[in-house]
């Protein structure tokens, strides 16, 4: 119902990211004046004379009412109704008791600059995650990066990093652009998460696709193809495919290091869904990757490539129905299979983990009673075959060469239930967590508390206090030389935090002081095994903030923290001489802050930058050095005594969108490390180790360009 | 090391943007099946499922945006009340949006029946319609009240066996004060009605076809208010064959009757 006579308005309707929104409906209040945003986001309604009203909706966003007092272009910004309860998919009804949780969408993570659109990057860039080097590894307050849980739609994901290093790996190996989202908690977290110590990465899958869509997209690195297709309307699948190839990027930018096999790989996934009314809601996932890579390392002494080639399969089936609209129950199984062989120096070893999960969640309400109860269970087999070092980090082999022997196989079963009830401003919520460890023969009971309390309209404080349990890594199990009969590793979290907004309103702020006791950590024993006599501690604050003005995105944060611990990891075995007492370990990093900013610059520009400070991580340095037949064995000083400077990094990214009829192109472009700053983290030594230089790092200044076609 | 890094990054926001972009497009078609979108959105009101309640509110108010007239126009506004009127039912809608989409679907409504001034299904919505707003406005009472009274006495008598306009009726009896000429007794009596014009309808009737589950739910309110517990439980659990998702009926009303 427009006119060309008639007043005009104009305008675009956006997200809060300041993305377009095509489809928002615009109407003229008390009107059948109507008009639709268009793909750019641009709409003309009229007529719509001054003093009238507008009120734009959009399923998933929040209804908005504008006053026309201009006769200029208007920028609407439409905010999520409520992201939480789109990704909160296990238990629509009930969610999980407020924790430290941050939620990031997809468009998050990919408008994350420097964060390479990688999931594990983009999460990495939130507040309590220590940056110990250019890795995707996710070490969460004072935690080591394998006590952080990464979960897919409740299933464990025991290998989730591609180009596996002791410090997680180099990008994550589920693709964001196969989730819907993630949440990440770094403490006080719900009883629903079993085995984990300091933190947990929720992912949450795509749903049924509800409309065909096709996307090609090359870059200097590889190129890629998915599809989404429908089968009427309860039914659908997805597939995609993804090659990487880097001699382009190389050959564009300088490497970052040598190689003698570029990194290359594939993978392709593929899910089946498909929603019931009667059955419910049920999806099938499947994910096949392939990686290799031969790259030139430099650890003490040692100047050589090592060269890694790895298959993972990951499967997941999960199913989801309400019962009688107050009760959700769900179900999910799974299987993560993962095999690598490596070899560096004298260090040859096959890796095969098999790991199988399952779990059934209930969640509803129960009078005035919020309540979530579940079981899960989990088997994990390894078989770790080769030879290695002596002494730990020793690719070199001066101190000998001993078989590596682990053939460790565990099964966890256990079972949780919290309740939560509005109690006027306070929100208690009780929780207790029951593991049996197979393999070491306990039973644990984790208590769970969490006090919510509102103080304001808009602010809450919340406190947490809460008991975790994980078992070791399968890597100390070495039957060659290690103890076979380790405790579940123990943790004690205590927070105490302020909030004020949502992250999804224009200004919100968090801040947490948190102390963690850990017990039962593994240990050196001094005899080429382990024990489980470590302890430790971590404390520190988080502060986290966002501020959305206009459509300028603007996030910051900081973190402190301070943490020790009698710890050895599998990697360090016969390492170091250890002293009595605690020692800092590798990834404390005790100040760390950072800011990200991103803003449109023009209609279908968008531009993200991002600036990172972190004190400089610890090292062990060497002192002197006793000849050997063998070579130069090195004189530690004391464990960690030393940092590294301070890494600082600037990173830049921008996509530019333009729509052809029902097709979009989307060219993107990235400076990594803007400034060009030599960030190292770790020093390597001459034959004698008299001589030390820093490793040169893994993230020069470089440039990143392709495009992207979606039909 | 890079690696698929942005291509990833565009996989994403492609996925996204196509997915809003195609979505967008393909619910503006004029030529969408009304049909179907009416049926999915009679489901999700029953399931409760208010989200796609919401959905399917936009999508027909997408599909009033194309140029259209007649019949086809005037059901297409009629749907968009209706979704409007069942979406205000839910909690999770704010107060602010319920006050929108009400005065939309009056507006809706009055359009319809400009052109169609005898249309028994417009006559009988814009009643509850108004008769919501009263319950949430009361201060509307004295201009909407007697419009609702009109509205809905004007649709029972153009059309006597029309089951939505005496179960309409049926409510605005039972929510209506006794002073103002409300009747528990006529409410139950209308309601009695409009099942018994439900059973001659059949269940394949074409579209208005909603309110049979309703009529079920409002009559076992109206054997509770009268202290027939039985009663009102047997209306519930005949409520909870048509829509056995039903949250309110299993956790509220049938509760209250055991």
């Amino acid at each position: 119902m427009t006119s060309a006579q008639a007043p005009s308005v104009s305008g675009r309707t956006v997200d809060d990211t300041g993305r377009p929104l095509p489809g928002v409906v615009i109407t003229v209040r008390g009107t059948t004046t109507i008009a639709v945003s268009a793909d750019d986001g641009r709409f003309t309604i009229a007529p719509a004379p001054q003093g009238s009203r507008l009120v734009f909706e959009m399923p998933g966003f929040a209804m908005r009412e504008v006053a026309i007092t201009t006769t200029e272009s208007l920028q609407i910004v439409l905010s999520v109704a409520n992201v939480t309860s789109n990704l909160t998919v296990r238990a629509p009804a009930v969610s999980a008791p407020p924790d430290t949780r941050i939620v990031l969408r997809p468009i998050d993570i990919v408008r994350t600059a420097g964060a390479e659109a990688d999931l594990m990057r983009a999460v990495a860039a939130t507040p309590g995650i220590v940056r110990v080097d250019e890795g995707a590894g996710l070490f969460v307050r004072g935690g080591d990066v394998s006590e952080t849980r990464v979960m897919l739609n409740g299933i464990a994901i025991n290998h989730p990093y591609r180009h596996e290093t002791p410090t997680g790996g180099f990008r994550g190996a589920v693709d964001p652009f196969l989730t819907q989202g993630v949440s990440f908690s770094t403490g006080g977290f719900s009883a629903e998460y079993p085995n984990a110590l300091s933190g947990v990465l929720d992912l949450q899958l795509q749903e049924r696709p509800a409309a065909l869509q096709a996307t090609a997209t090359a870059g200097l690195a590889g190129a890629a193809a998915s599809a989404a297709v429908p089968l009427g309307s309860q039914a659908g699948f997805r597939l995609g495919i993804n090659k990487t190839t880097t001699g382009l990027l190389f050959a564009v930018n300088d490497a970052p290091r040598e190689f003698d096999e570029l990194p290359h790989g594939w993978d392709g996934s593929g899910s089946v869904h498909v929603d019931s009314r009667r059955f419910g809601s049920i999806r099938g996932f499947v994910l096949e990757q392939r990686d290799g890579v031969g790259v030139r390392l430099e650890q003490d002494s040692f100047d050589g490539f090592l060269h890694s080639s790895t298959s993972h399969r990951l499967v997941v089936v999960d199913w989801r129905t309400q019962i009688g609209g107050r009760w959700t129950a769900s179900a999910a199984g799974g299987l993560d299979r993962y095999t690598n062989g490596t070899d560096v120096g004298v260090l040859v070893v096959d890796v095969t983990d098999t790991d199988h999960s399952a779990r059934f969640d209930l969640a509803g309400l129960a009078h005035d009673f919020r309540i979530r109860a579940g079981v899960d269970a989990g088997r994990s087999s390894a078989q770790l075959l080769g030879t290695v070092p002596t002494r730990g980090g020793d690719f070199g082999g001066t101190s000998g060469t001993s078989l590596f022997e682990v053939v460790h196989r565990d099964e966890r079963a256990g079972g949780y239930v919290e309740t939560s009830r509005d109690v006027g401003r306070i929100t208690p919520t009780v929780g207790v967590r029951v593991d049996r460890f197979d393999n070491a023969g306990v039973w644990r009971v984790d208590p769970r508390l969490n006090l919510s309390i509102k103080v304001a309209r808009n602010s809450s404080i919340r406190l947490a206090w809460g008991r975790y349990s994980q078992a070791p890594s399968s890597r100390y199990f070495d039957q060659a030389r290690g103890d076979t009969s380790l405790q579940p590793m123990s943790a004690t979290h205590a927070i105490v935090g302020f909030e004020q907004g949502r992250i999804t309103d224009a200004w919100f702020v968090r801040a947490e002081a948190y102390y963690k006791a850990y017990r039962r950590l593994p240990v050196d024993d001094g005899a080429g095994g382990f024990s489980d006599q470590g302890y430790g501690y971590a404390r520190g604050i988080d502060v986290f903030a966002r501020r959305v003005w206009r459509f300028i995105d603007v996030r910051a944060s900081v973190s402190y923290l301070d943490t020790r611990r009698r710890w050895t990891s599998p990697e360090q075995r016969a390492r170091y001489v250890l002293p009595d007492g605690t020692w800092t370990p590798d990834f404390s990093v005790p100040l760390s802050w950072q800011i990200f900013v991103t803003a449109p610059v023009w209609r279908t520009v968008s531009i993200s930058a991002a600036w990172r400070h972190a004190d400089g991580r610890p090292f062990t340095p060497a002192t002197g050095a006793v000849p050997t037949p063998a070579g130069f064995e090195p004189i530690w000083g004391g464990i960690n005594s030393e940092r590294v400077p301070a890494y600082r990094r600037a990173d830049l990214s921008v996509s530019h969108t333009r729509t052809f009829g029902r097709t979009m192109l989307v060219v993107f472009g990235a400076i990594d490390n803007l400034t060009g700053r030599t960030n190292f983290f770790e020093y390597a030594y001459s034959p004698d180790f008299s001589v030390r230089r820093p490793v040169a790092s893994a993230s020069p200044r470089s440039l990143y360009i392709g495009c992207s076609i979606i039909r | 090391m890079r690696i698929t890094a942005l291509i990833v990054a565009a996989l994403v926001t492609g996925a996204m943007t196509a997915s809003e972009d195609m979505s967008g497009a393909r619910q503006q078609k004029p030529d969408a099946d009304l049909a179907t979108l009416v049926s999915a959105l009679e489901a999700s009101a029953l399931a409760g499922r208010i989200e796609d309640v919401k959905r399917a509110r936009v999508d027909l108010l997408r599909m009033s945006a194309a140029p259209a007239s007649g019949p086809r126009a005037s059901l297409v506004r009629y749907s968009i009340a209706y979704a409007g009127w069942r979406m205000v039912f839910a909690p999770s809608v704010p107060d602010a949006e319920q006050v929108l989409v009400l005065e939309d679907a009056a507006m809706q409504l009055n359009e319809v029946l400009k052109t169609q001034p005898n249309d028994v299904e417009a006559l009988s919505l814009l009643a509850a319609v108004q008769g919501v707003r009263i319950a949430k406005s009361p201060e509307l009472g004295m201009t909407l009240g007697p419009e609702s009274d009109q509205l809905i006495e004007r649709a029972m008598r153009l059309a006597p066996s029309n089951p939505r306009a005496l179960a309409i009726g049926g409510q605005s009896a039972l929510n209506t004060p006794p002073e103002y000429g409300g009747s528990v007794s006529r409410a139950e009596g209308l309601f009695r009605a409009a099942l018994r014009a439900f059973e001659k309808q059949g269940a394949q009737a074409v579209w208005p076809n909603w309110g049979r589950f309703d009529a079920h739910v409002w009559l076992g309110q109206t054997l509770a208010q009268k202290g027939d517990k039985a009663g009102a439980r047997a209306e519930y659990e005949k409520a909870l064959v048509i829509a056995p998702e039903s949250a309110w009926v299993k956790f509220t009303l049938l509760p209250a009757v055991r």
